[in-house]
C-alpha cells in the first residue's frame, strides 16, 4: 500500500519535473543573433511602488514592444539597494538579466557596501531627478542667498531635512555647504515625504528633496522652492531659478538608467541600446515620467558612461568625509 | 451639496462598479494571504490601472486598500497569523475566541467592527479633511517622540498580566529594532556584514514568524497521536446577539476615536492604531481581565481602530499631498500620472473628486462586509482540514507570501528564525505582544528623539505643548494602575492582615 | 526521519515535557542577561560617527541592553524569592514524537531552500508540501499527491501568473 503510493508520487513528481524543466531554465547558449529569444528579467533594487519602480516598469513595457519579448520586472529590495545591485552584478552576462541603476550605484561603494559601477555594462540613462531646496512659505529666507548667508553667520544652525542618512539628498545638502563655504545641519528623516512634511510644518528651516516631491507643494504654496540644482530651469518650476543662475555652481540630483552585468556580448548590448533609445523616446514613457514630476532623458551608453564615472569620483570625495 | 451629488453619481457607471467588484475580490485575497501586503498588491495593480481612466483606476486601487483590511482579519482569527500588520491586534482576542469555539462570532463581529471603523474614517474625510490635515502638520519629531512614548506605555497592557516578562519582551523588541542603519548618522549597527540587515529586520517576516509559524511549531511540538487535536469545528453562533451588540458599543466608540486620530498622523497606520485601540478599550473596560483571552470587546476595539485609520490616511494624502501610509505613497504616484495632484488645492478645484473617492471607499466597505459575512463559512471550513494539511498549508503559504514581497530568501529565513524565537517565548510563558510593539515603535522612538535633539536640543521637546501633553498623559497612564493597586492593597490590608503578594 | 508507526500510541515519553515552574522563570532570565550583555559588548564596536551629533549611534542600544539585563535580573531574583505558585497557563507538554517531527519539518524547509536553487519552483514546492504532509501524519494519495499538486497550483497561479512574481 505504502510503496504504491510512494511509487505513484515519484512518478508524478518526475512528470511534473520534466514538463516544468522544459518550460523554464532553458539556459542554453545560443547564437547572439537570435537575441532575444526568451523572457528578459529587469531587476529593480527597490520595492514595488516607488518612483524608481514606476520608471523601470514604464520603460520595460515600451522595450517589450521593441524587443518582442516579455520583460519581467523583479523587485529585489534591501540594503539601501545594494542587495538588488549585487544580484544584478552576479547574474549571467547574457543580456537576459538587465537592471535599473539608480544614483546609489555610485554612492553605495563609498558607504561600505560591496557595489562598484565597474561591475555593469551601461545601456543608457532615462530619468533625471534634480535636487531642490525649499523653505516653508512663511520663512524669512526669500532667496538661496538669504539662506546661505544665515548658514554662514551661524554655522550648523540652519536645519535642513532630507529623506534619510546617506541619501543623495543628504549628500546634496553637504555639497551645497561645501560649495558656499557654509555649514548646514542635515536632519535625516525616514523617507522623502516626512522630510517634506517637516518643512511644511515648520519643524526645520529647509528641506532638500527631489523636484517631484517639492514642486507640488510649491504649486500649492505650502513650500517655497529657492533653487533647482540643475543645469537648466525646470518646466515644472518655471518661476524658480537654478542654483547656478543665483551664483552657486552646484548641479546634483538623483538619476536612473539601465545596465547589465559586465561582459555582455557586444551584439546583444547594441540591441538593448537600440531598444532602450526607442523606448526612452516613446511618448508613453515621456508622458508618464513628466507627469510624475521628474525629467525623462535619453542619454546613450557612451555619454552615460562618462557621466557615471564623473559621478563616481564626485561621491568618492563627497562621502569620504563621513568615514 | 452639488459636488457631493456629482461625485457620487460619477460612480454609477458600470465600469466603475465592475472595477470596485474586482478590487474587492483581489483585496480580500491578498489581505488574507500572510506576507502579501496591500502596498504590494496596490503597487502591482497600478501597473495595469494606469491604462484605465482615473475613476475606474482609483476604484480598483482604493477598493484593494479597503478590502485587504477585511481579508487580513481572517488568518489572524483562524490561524493566529496576521494577514497584514494591521491585524496584529486582532490575533490577541480573535484567535483566543476561535479556540474557545467562537470563530463564527469572531469573524462576523470583526467584519462589522472593521466596516464601522472604515465608515467613521471616511466620514471624517468628508467633513473635516482640511482642519485635520492641519493637525497632522503639527506632528514633528518632538511630538512623534512623545506619541511613541505613550505607545510604549502599552507594553504593560499587552503583557497579559506578566508585567516583568512583558517588559523583558518589550526590551527585546526595542533592541531588535536597533538592527540596521543608525537613523541619524547612517552607521551600521548589528548588521554583521549582511547587506539585507542594513534596512533593519524585515518587519512583516518577523511578525508572521512570531505569531503564525510559532503557533504551528507549538502545535507540532505538543501534538499527541492518541489525543484528538481540537480542530476548530465548532464555530459557535455566527451573528452577534443583542447582548453582544451592547458589549460592542463601547469598544466601537473607543476604537473609532483612537483610529481616527492615529490615521491622520503621518507615518502611523493600522498596526499601531489596532494595538492602541485595543489597549485603550482594555483600560476603559469593566472586564479588562478578559482582554487577550477571547474578549469580544477586545477584537471589536482592535478592528474598529485599525480600520478607522484608512479614512485618516486618505485625508492626509488628499489634503496635504503627502502620503498617510505606504499604500497611499504608491497611490499618489498613480494619481499624479492621472493628472490628479493631491494637495490643498484639490479640495478647492475638484471637490467632486474627493467625494467620488469617499464614495468608492463607502461602496468598497459595504461590499467587503457583505463578502465577509457571506463567504466566511466557506473560509472557516479551512479549519476543518486535518491538522497535517493545515500545518503544511500555513507553513508553505507563509513562506511563499513572505518571499514574494521582496523576492528574498533572506526574509523567509528571518520568518523561520522568528518562528523559533516565538516558540521559545511561548514555551517559557513570555508574551509576544510586547516584542512586536517594541519592533514597531523602537526605530520611531529613537529616530524621532534624536531628530528632535538635532533640530534644537531638549528645547524642541519641552517647548511643544502637544509633546509635553502626551508625555504627561503617558506618565499618568503608567502611574494610574500602580496607584490604584496600592490603594486597593491598602484597603485590603485594613480588612485583614493577610497581605496578598501578586 | 523516524517512522511514527513504531511509536506506541500509549503514553508518549515526556522528557522534554512541562519545564518545572522555576525553570520556566529562570531560563528566560538567564537568556535575557546573556543577550543583554552580548548586545552591550557588540554595541561597543559600533563605530562612532565623525559628524557631531547629540547622541552617538551606540547610546540607544546600550541603554536598551542595560535595561534588558536589569529587568532580567529583577525577574530572576523575584522568581527565586517568591514561593512557587501554580502556573495557570503553562503550555501543553511537548511530546518526544512532536519534537522529532518539528526538527524534521524545519530540516525539510531548509532542504527546500536549497532545492529551490536547483529545481523549478513548482517541483520543489510540491515535494515540500508532500514532505510536510507526510511528517504531519498524512498518508495516502490524497495527502501525498493531490494535496501538494493543488497547493502548488494555487500558489503558482496566484503569484507566478496573477502577480507576476518571478518564482
Amino acid at each position: 500500500m505504502r510503496s504504491t503510493t510512494l511509487r505513484l508520487t515519484a512518478a508524478a513528481l518526475a512528470v511534473t519535473a520534466l514538463t516544468a524543466g522544459c518550460a523554464d531554465r532553458g539556459g542554453v547558449s545560443e547564437d547572439t543573433a537570435d537575441y532575444p529569444s526568451q523572457d528578459i528579467t529587469l531587476v529593480v533594487p527597490y520595492d514595488a511602488g516607488g518612483a524608481s519602480d514606476l520608471a523601470a516598469r514604464t520603460l520595460a513595457a515600451e522595450m517589450e514592444d521593441v524587443l518582442g519579448q516579455n520583460i519581467i520586472v523583479e523587485n529585489r529590495s534591501g540594503g539601501a539597494g545594494s542587495v538588488g545591485l549585487q544580484h544584478l552584478a552576479d547574474s549571467a552576462a547574457d543580456g537576459y538579466t538587465i537592471g535599473y541603476l539608480p544614483v546609489e550605484t555610485v554612492m553605495l561603494g563609498h558607504q561600505g557596501y560591496d557595489v562598484d559601477p565597474a561591475d555593469y555594462d551601461l545601456v543608457g540613462q532615462m530619468v533625471s531627478v534634480p535636487a531642490t531646496i525649499a523653505v516653508p512659505t512663511d520663512s524669512p529666507y526669500e532667496t538661496l542667498d538669504d539662506l546661505v548667508e544665515a548658514a554662514k553667520e551661524d554655522p550648523d544652525s540652519i536645519t535642513v531635512s532630507n529623506s534619510g542618512a546617506g541619501s543623495i539628498w543628504e549628500a546634496a545638502t553637504r555639497e551645497l555647504g561645501e560649495a558656499t563655504e557654509s555649514a548646514f545641519r542635515p536632519v535625516p528623516f525616514d523617507g522623502g515625504a516626512p522630510a517634506v512634511t517637516a518643512a511644511i510644518g515648520g519643524q526645520v528651516d529647509a528641506v532638500v528633496a527631489g523636484i517631484s516631491e517639492t514642486a507640488p507643494a510649491h504649486a500649492d504654496e505650502q513650500l517655497r522652492v529657492l533653487a533647482v540644482f540643475d543645469s537648466e530651469p525646470s518646466e515644472s518650476l518655471p518661476d524658480v531659478e537654478t542654483a547656478s543662475e543665483q551664483g552657486v555652481d552646484v548641479v546634483i540630483g538623483g538619476w536612473g538608467g539601465i545596465g547589465t552585468p559586465a561582459g555582455v556580448p557586444e551584439e546583444v548590448l547594441q540591441k538593448l541600446e537600440e531598444a532602450f533609445s526607442t523606448a526612452a523616446d516613446s511618448e508613453g514613457f515621456q508622458t508618464i515620467i513628466t507627469d510624475s514630476g521628474n525629467i525623462p532623458v535619453n542619454v546613450p551608453a557612451a555619454e552615460f558612461g562618462e557621466f557615471v564615472e564623473a559621478e563616481n569620483t564626485r561621491f568618492e570625495q563627497l562621502l569620504r568625509v563621513e568615514d | 451639496m452639488s459636488p457631493l451629488v456629482e461625485g457620487f453619481s460619477a460612480l454609477l457607471e458600470p465600469t466603475v462598479l465592475l472595477c470596485i467588484a474586482a478590487g474587492a475580490l483581489l483585496g480580500m485575497l491578498v489581505g488574507a494571504f500572510p506576507g502579501v501586503t496591500a502596498t504590494m498588491a496596490v503597487a502591482l495593480a497600478s501597473g495595469f490601472t494606469l491604462a484605465l481612466d482615473p475613476l475606474p483606476g482609483l476604484a480598483v486601487l482604493l477598493t484593494i486598500y479597503v478590502a485587504s483590511n477585511f481579508g487580513d482579519r481572517v488568518p489572524a482569527i483562524l490561524v493566529n497569523t496576521p494577514g497584514t500588520p494591521a491585524s496584529i491586534a486582532t490575533t490577541f482576542d480573535g484567535y483566543a475566541m476561535a479556540r474557545k469555539g467562537q470563530a463564527g462570532l469572531a469573524l462576523t463581529s470583526s467584519a462589522f467592527a472593521s466596516a464601522w471603523g472604515t465608515l467613521v474614517g471616511v466620514v471624517l474625510l468628508m467633513v473635516a479633511a482640511i482642519p485635520l490635515s492641519r493637525l497632522a502638520l503639527n506632528f514633528g519629531p518632538a511630538e512623534m517622540f512623545a506619541l511613541v512614548v505613550f505607545g510604549l506605555t502599552m507594553m504593560i497592557g499587552v503583557s497579559g498580566g506578566k508585567v516583568l516578562k512583558g517588559l523583558m519582551a518589550g526590551a527585546l523588541g526595542l533592541l531588535l529594532a536597533t538592527v540596521g542603519r543608525d537613523p541619524i548618522t547612517g552607521t551600521q549597527r548589528f548588521t554583521f556584514g549582511i547587506p539585507e540587515l542594513t534596512d533593519g529586520i524585515p518587519f512583516i517576516a518577523a511578525i508572521i514568524g512570531l505569531f503564525g509559524i510559532a503557533e504551528v511549531m507549538n502545535q507540532v511540538l505538543t501534538h499527541r497521536r492518541d489525543a484528538v487535536v481540537k480542530p476548530i469545528t465548532d464555530f459557535g453562533r455566527w451573528f452577534p446577539r443583542r447582548s453582544d451588540w451592547r458589549t460592542m458599543l463601547k469598544p466601537l466608540a473607543v476604537g473609532s476615536g483612537v483610529g481616527g486620530v492615529v490615521g491622520v498622523i503621518p507615518a502611523t497606520g493600522g498596526d499601531i492604531a489596532g494595538i492602541l485601540g485595543w489597549d485603550q478599550a482594555r483600560r476603559l473596560s469593566k472586564r479588562p481581565e478578559e482582554f487577550g483571552k477571547g474578549s469580544l470587546e477586545g477584537i471589536t476595539a482592535a478592528d474598529t481602530s485599525s480600520n478607522a485609520t484608512l479614512g485618516g490616511s486618505v485625508t492626509t494624502t488628499l489634503a496635504l499631498g503627502l502620503p498617510g501610509d505606504s499604500v497611499m505613497a504608491v497611490m499618489i504616484g498613480s494619481m499624479v500620472v492621472w493628472g490628479i495632484q493631491p494637495g490643498p488645492s484639490l479640495f478647492a478645484n475638484q471637490p467632486d473628486l474627493v467625494f467620488s473617492i469617499a464614495g468608492i471607499m463607502l461602496i468598497a466597505t459595504v461590499l467587503a462586509l457583505v463578502v465577509s459575512v457571506l463567504r466566511m463559512r466557506g473560509v472557516a471550513k479551512l479549519l476543518e482540514l486535518p491538522h497535517h494539511f493545515l500545518w503544511a498549508v500555513i507553513l508553505v503559504f507563509c513562506m511563499v507570501g513572505t518571499y514574494a514581497v521582496g523576492n528574498s530568501v533572506f526574509d523567509v529565513a528571518v520568518m523561520l528564525v522568528f518562528g523559533i524565537i516565538g516558540l521559545f517565548l511561548r514555551r517559557f510563558g513570555i508574551p509576544p505582544g510586547p516584542v512586536v510593539l517594541g519592533l514597531i515603535l523602537g526605530s520611531l522612538a529613537e529616530g524621532n528623539l534624536r531628530r528632535a535633539l538635532e533640530i534644537g536640543g531638549v528645547g524642541t521637546i519641552v517647548t511643544s505643548p502637544i509633546a509635553v501633553g502626551l508625555l504627561v498623559v503617558s506618565a499618568l497612564a503608567l502611574a494610574a494602575p500602580l496607584l490604584r493597586a496600592a490603594w486597593r492593597r491598602r484597603s485590603a490590608a485594613k480588612q485583614d492582615t493577610d497581605a496578598t503578594v501578586r | 526521519m523516524s517512522s511514527p508507526q513504531k511509536q506506541p500510541d500509549a503514553p508518549p515519553a515526556e522528557e522534554a515535557a512541562r519545564p518545572a515552574s522555576r525553570a520556566r522563570e529562570l531560563v528566560p532570565a538567564a537568556a535575557g542577561v546573556a543577550l543583554g550583555l552580548a548586545t552591550f559588548a557588540l554595541a561597543l564596536q559600533i563605530p562612532e560617527g565623525t559628524r557631531l551629533t547629540q547622541f552617538s549611534p551606540r547610546w540607544w542600544p546600550q541603554v536598551l541592553s542595560l535595561l534588558l539585563v536589569g529587568l532580567s535580573l529583577v525577574h530572576g531574583t523575584v522568581s527565586l524569592l517568591r514561593p512557587r505558585q501554580a502556573d495557570e497557563d503553562a503550555p501543553d507538554p511537548s511530546t518526544r514524537q512532536g519534537s522529532l517531527r518539528l526538527i524534521a519539518m524545519v530540516a525539510a524547509i531548509v532542504g527546500y531552500g536549497v532545492l529551490w536553487y536547483f529545481v523549478d519552483f513548482r517541483v520543489s514546492t510540491a515535494i515540500l508540501v508532500a514532505a510536510l504532509a507526510y511528517l504531519g501524519g498524512g498518508r495516502g494519495w490524497k495527502a501525498l499527491l493531490a494535496f501538494p499538486v493543488v497547493v502548488t497550483a494555487v500558489l503558482y497561479l496566484l503569484f507566478g501568473v496573477l502577480l507576476r512574481v518571478p518564482l
